[in-house]
């Protein structure tokens, strides 16, 4: 079976993507692509002017492409400050440094703290992850992909079963992390959170592209309204 | 009680303690349930015993390349971790376990059941030592394991077997190679194993097979889930264990069997871990490290509290 067929995406530094589509249209499995978990049977990833078919997924967080889960993978047991500090030690990992650096010195809390306080999660920072409600452990993880340095940042539908007031709070949060530099592609099934801060938005339906334009263009495309409704005629 | 009695139970809890901690080093850090650890713990006795009986290699050499040789296979032996996980690498675990037995069992070189007899006890400057001065060696190299431990645990080394336990492909994305880290996590654990094995089979001066046999490891396994999966004091306090259940003998693998089924309904933590928490209240850092964090964030002015 093929998830994805021919699907060609050009993120440009800076921009902020969505990756829209009904379930099943494949596109936690291009994030799964692009991040190194899955192989492609053919065609080309190429990051930062580098490919990365075949890189292991450590090697691509390293290489400054960092990602979030649909399903929350935080750290449960750690606390939400080990989390971030996980994160930060992106470049220690593969190193003998590992065995030296330890994730309390200074340097490292403070780099923590300030994508904690960036995050608003200051409150937590001492309880364990897994004990947090989901809205926050939303949160916590886009803090541990933050704390990995991202040139690209993927987010696997950041606001999915957060409420109206968690929403708007992600979106200042995306927003804010998108104007320190970091380009966003992020996958939403949520419109209101898409439309507000998407620049393009690309649309999957069963594997294949079917559009890519700005929000205006894509919510009067027709494509787009047959995939998600139906033909236009039960519409 | 003779102080012969004494020194004896007190090498083998030391033995077991450092047994205890490289376990825990696999289960409780990086999360690879390992049910055959004895099997590391022979093959650093039978590598000793080997070089200093058969190849009449001096002790201190055979000390260092005992060690380096079970941290190596147990290199080899994680290898399968690679590829399975969770209950599976149980399972392989397991047969690696029974696989070494019955190599020293079957293989002639490694003596078959009448083992390997008239290990060297170390000497120093041509004096060997006594049992009492063997048991301050042993000693002196627990120590030097728990701190080595302690070390590790303060490290980018532990975190990323923390990330590994929790959840592999979060781990991935924040740079650690499972692979990589699994590998450390079975050569620490190997090497440490392989000098509990060297400590004690020059303690015992013979190795059979059976001393290494799949009920051993359950021991092991017993000692780091009831002092707390994770844990560094829990590994030490009931190191005792195995000890004050001579008297069980036959008994030992039911109230073994009893006591996890016990502590892993009552106390998932362990015993240790759970009374930690009701002194020190629930929190997976310790006191001092928020008080550290505090400091150096407090010192921002930033610090909002909890």
């Amino acid at each position: 079976m093929q998830a994805l067929k021919d699907v060609s995406l050009d993120v440009e530094v800076g921009e902020i993507r969505a990756i829209i589509g009904p379930n099943g249209a494949g596109k936690t499995t291009l994030f799964n692509i692009i991040n190194g978990f899955l192989r492609p049977d053919s065609g080309t990833i190429v990051f930062d002017g580098k490919s990365i078919v075949g890189v292991r997924p450590s090697e691509i967080a390293k290489r400054g492409l960092a990602r979030t889960f649909q399903i929350v993978k935080v750290f449960s047991s750690l606390s939400v400050l080990e989390n971030v500090l996980a994160g930060l030690g992106v470049d220690i990992y593969p190193s003998l440094e590992a065995f030296q650096r330890s994730p309390f010195a200074k340097e490292y809390v403070e780099k923590a703290w300030k994508i904690i306080e960036t995050l608003g999660i200051e409150k937590y920072a001492f309880v364990a992850a897994g004990t947090l409600p989901l809205g926050l452990q939303k949160k916590v993880e886009v803090a541990r992909a933050l704390a990995v340095k991202p040139k690209l940042l993927l987010l696997d539908e950041p606001v999915s079963g957060l409420n109206d007031l968690e929403t708007q709070e992600m979106i200042d949060v995306v927003k804010k992390i998108n104007q320190s530099g970091v380009t966003v592609l992020f996958i939403e099934h949520d419109m209101h959170f898409t439309v507000n801060i998407a620049q393009r938005i690309t649309v999957l339906d069963y594997g294949v592209k079917i559009a890519e334009g700005t929000p205006e263009e894509i919510t009067k495309d027709s494509r787009v309204i047959e995939a998600y409704l139906g033909s236009e005629e039960v519409a | 009680m003779s102080l012969d009695y004494f020194l004896t139970v007190s090498v083998f809890s030391m033995i077991n303690m450092i047994l205890a901690l490289s376990l825990n080093i696999l289960i409780g850090y990086a999360g690879q349930v390992s049910l055959g650890h004895a099997a590391f713990f022979g093959i650093g006795a039978y590598a000793s015993a080997i070089l200093t009986v058969k190849l009449g290699m001096g002790y201190w050499p055979a000390l260092l390349l005992s060690v380096f040789i079970s941290g190596l296979i147990g290199l080899l032996l994680g290898l399968p971790a690679l590829r399975v996980r969770e209950d599976f690498l149980v399972l392989a675990t397991i047969g690696v376990n029974f696989v070494v037995v019955s190599v020293f069992n079957y293989v002639k070189f490694f003596g078959g059941p009448y083992g390997i007899l008239g290990l060297p006890r170390p000497s120093l400057f041509g004096h060997a030592f006594t049992t009492r001065e063997y048991a301050l060696y042993v000693f002196l190299w627990t120590l030097v394991v728990v701190f080595l431990v302690r070390y590790l645990s303060n490290t980018y080394l532990k975190l990323g077997f923390d990330a590994l336990r929790e959840d592999e492909d979060a781990a991935e994305s924040v740079g650690v190679s499972s692979p990589r880290y699994k590998m450390y996590a079975f050569a620490i654990a190997g090497l440490l194993a392989g000098l509990a094995g060297n400590l004690w089979a020059h303690y015992m001066t013979v190795v059979f097979p059976d001393n290494f046999s799949f009920p051993v490891s359950i021991g092991i396994l017993t000692m780091v889930v009831i002092g707390g999966v994770g844990t560094l004091i829990g590994a030490i306090i009931v190191t005792i264990l195995p000890e004050v259940l001579r008297f069980a003998r036959d008994y030992r693998m039911l109230i073994y069997g009893l006591i996890i089924v016990f502590t892993m309904f009552f106390m998932p933590k362990g015993i240790v871990g759970s009374i930690k928490g009701l002194i020190f209240g629930d929190t997976p850092l310790g006191k001092k490290r928020v008080e550290k964090v505090r400091r150096i964030a407090g010192a921002q002015g930033r610090i909002t509290g909890r």
